[in-house]
């Protein structure tokens, strides 16, 4: 079953990945010897994130061929051209991915779980982040690879489409990558959130889903960001907005019912660059959450001041945001960062 | 001569443009200066290429200005960032503003920044936004534009937007052109809006602004009921982009209440000229003066305004106001092109 994109209206789990899978305390005495099987050595992070780049690069191939194709084609086609371009993409990301780790579980968006679910890594793709946008032409779109230890981004890279000088149908790419410990960079520059301390001088994204046993707290929380900040954009693509928050473009991002493969490779990349990220109600966040808040440094406890009442809001009226998507037997540990 | 023009303004939008008294009433600055009617009528009317040649020449000439002030070092202090912006805005819009003098010295000019001035007597009116998205340029984020349109009596003739692009170590830039009757075109190639007919299948886009009075709730109810229904609604916060987008067929359909006739004066014809339908959100004619605005594919018009139609409807019997607002004083916005 296709797991849909981040903006459809359903909030169900996809089949293929069950929900309301519990997040097992991080299991202390469970190393060693009942564990040795499968993935017991630590994978270098720069061995991680040059797979990812090499993933990303191709799809985005799959992707920039796509876009050159001659626009004649009507629009009851161009559902299907979306979809052959997303899932040839994915094919094109997964396949390095599972050439260089056969051993890995990759999860993406249209293709669901392969390789070993016992694994401590868990790939997440999203091939065409921002389907919509692509769909229409309208900036900006991404391929979108990351890798989770655990529930812990731990690599990632993010390949984005711009409009570029030369006409109305030239487009260009760039390319954001992260890895733990390592920094975060835009086509080989380091990159940092901004320094914006008020809600007054920032920028926030968000992307408005009618979800309709959500919509009075989204729709309070819209008015409260708009009441209080300098302006507030909404402009489709998840990873692209984990982006342009890394590199200073936009000083907050909040959004609900986003999977793992949106924000596995955006986060690494906004948390090198200094941002922070933690679930609407200020609980650690892990990929699998449903309610996300990501700011820069500063104004983490601004935007937490707006979220926490309606997150809580939404939950107390019987809306779940526990963690989903975690594929069936993914061993999912919390507080396991460390080792 | 009397220069004030009474009107409400949404606060925050324009900051220090435009002077809001304590009454919270907003005045347009006018330097205007008296000249004959006869000598008005014996200048005017100018062919339509001379002033899209013009309007092309004075946005250039901006876009000049804020492309240089992109590439200049950012201070860190956000009160120097604050600063800085305003300074591209007076500087583009003074660029702008003297190549319109210069070329037509009895026209009347309406800018963002600096008011009204020229002869309001003209028949011609050109509205000036030096630097729309002006958050989005302080952030680096791609969605800002100069737009120099002209319009005569209410309507939109000739316009140019520069459309900055891309992003930061990207920037692009997207000139389009348009007058009435000259299909429009992007960086010289033709483009067209799209040809979506389904609503279902058509991505749109809106605007709100600062005050969360009714106007801002009917948007938000808008908003809901067509992200509920399309294939989504974006919110980028510049309207000339935005009517750009929409005359390349990157989205089938714009709305918004309250903007100012220097949002939309250039991407209205822009938009019109490659094929959009432009009215009220209530279906009546559109004028640069009218405080709501739905721009669309033309194929989505008719739906589009069973949406908006009766929400705008209902914001008129509650007694919002959405008269015509910022006509400079002496000037006739009634007349046709």
């Amino acid at each position: 079953m296709q797991c849909k994109g981040a903006f459809m209206k359903t909030n169900v789990a996809p089949r293929c990945c069950p929900g309301r899978q519990r997040l097992a305390p991080a299991a202390i005495g469970h190393r060693g010897r009942d564990r040795l099987v499968v993935c017991a050595s630590k994978v270098p992070v720069d061995q991680l994130l040059g797979v990812a780049k090499h993933a990303a690069q191709l799809g985005a191939e799959v992707v920039m061929a796509a876009l050159d194709k001659p626009r004649t084609i009507t629009r009851k086609e161009g559902t299907d051209i979306v979809t052959e371009t997303d899932k040839a993409s994915e094919a094109a990301v997964v396949g390095a991915i599972r050439a260089a780790f056969p051993d890995h579980a990759v999860l993406g968006e249209e293709g669901g779980v392969q390789g070993d679910v016992g694994s401590d890594y868990l790939w997440c793709v999203d091939p065409l982040d921002g389907t919509v946008n692509f769909a229409h032409g309208y900036s900006s779109f991404c391929v979108s690879v990351g890798v989770v230890r655990h529930a812990t981004p731990v690599a990632g890279c993010v390949i984005e489409f711009l409009p570029a000088p030369g006409g109305p149908s030239a487009w260009s790419t760039r390319t954001f990558t992260g890895a733990r410990n390592t920094g975060a960079f835009l086509d080989g520059k380091q990159i940092f959130v901004s320094r914006v301390k008020e809600l007054r001088d920032a920028v926030v994204a968000t992307e408005l889903v009618y979800y309709p046993d959500m919509w009075p707290q989204l729709s309070a929380l819209h008015r409260s960001f708009t009441g209080q900040c300098r302006g507030v954009r909404m402009s489709g693509a998840a990873a692209a907005n984990l982006c342009h928050l890394a590199m200073g473009c936009i000083d907050s991002y909040w959004q609900y019912n986003l999977k793992p493969w949106d924000v596995a490779a955006g986060l690494i990349i906004l948390e090198e660059a200094g941002g922070r990220a933690t679930t609407g109600d200020g609980l650690a966040y892990s990929v699998f959450d449903r309610s996300l808040i990501a700011t820069n440094d500063a104004l983490y406890d601004k935007v937490l001041a707006l979220t926490e009442p309606q997150t809580s809001a939404m939950l107390s009226e019987g809306v779940s945001l526990s963690p989903w998507c975690v594929p069936r037997g993914y061993r999912v540990r919390s507080g396991a960062q460390l080792d | 001569m009397l220069c004030y023009q009474r009107s409400l303004l949404g606060r925050g939008v324009l900051k220090s443009r435009i002077r809001v008294g304590a009454s919270g009433r907003a005045t347009l600055r006018c330097n205007a200066a008296p000249v004959s009617k006869e000598a008005t009528a014996r200048a005017d009317h100018v062919a339509l290429s001379e002033l899209l040649d013009v309007a092309v020449l004075a946005a250039e000439k901006g876009a000049a200005v804020v492309r240089e002030s992109l590439d200049r070092p950012r201070s860190i202090s956000f009160k120097g960032t604050t600063d800085l912006v305003t300074e591209t805005d007076k500087a583009s819009e003074e660029a702008v503003l003297a190549v319109l003098r210069r070329h037509f010295p009895r026209h009347a000019l309406l800018g963002e920044e600096g008011g009204v001035s020229g002869d309001t007597n003209s028949t011609y009116l050109w509205c000036v936004d030096p630097l729309d998205g002006t958050t989005n340029f302080a952030h680096s984020y791609p969605a800002f534009a100069v737009s120099v349109g002209v319009v005569r009596g209410g309507t939109p003739v000739a316009g140019c937007v520069v459309e900055f692009t891309g992003g930061p170590h990207a920037w692009a830039t997207r000139t389009f052109a348009a007058h009435k009757g000259r299909p429009t075109t992007c960086n010289g190639k033709p483009v067209r809006v799209s040809e979506v007919s389904e609503v279902r299948r058509s991505l749109m886009v809106t605007g709100f602004g600062y005050e969360h009075d009714e106007a801002w709730s009917a948007n938000m109810e808008l908003f809901r009921e067509y992200t509920d229904v399309c294939q989504g609604v974006r919110r980028l916060g510049a309207a000339a982009v935005d009517l750009c987008h929409l005359s390349m067929g990157l989205v089938d359909a714009y709305w918004e209440y309250r903007l100012k006739p220097w949002d939309m004066a250039a991407g209205v014809i822009i938009a019109q000229e490659a094929g959009a339908t432009v009215t009220t959100m209530d279906g009546r004619p559109f004028s640069v003066f009218e405080r709501s605005m739905l721009a669309t594919n033309s194929r989505l018009h008719q739906q589009m305004l069973e949406g908006t139609g009766p929400k705008t409807r209902d914001l008129l019997e509650r007694g919002v106001d959405l008269s015509p607002w910022l006509v400079p004083p002496g000037y006739d916005s009634t007349q046709q092109p």
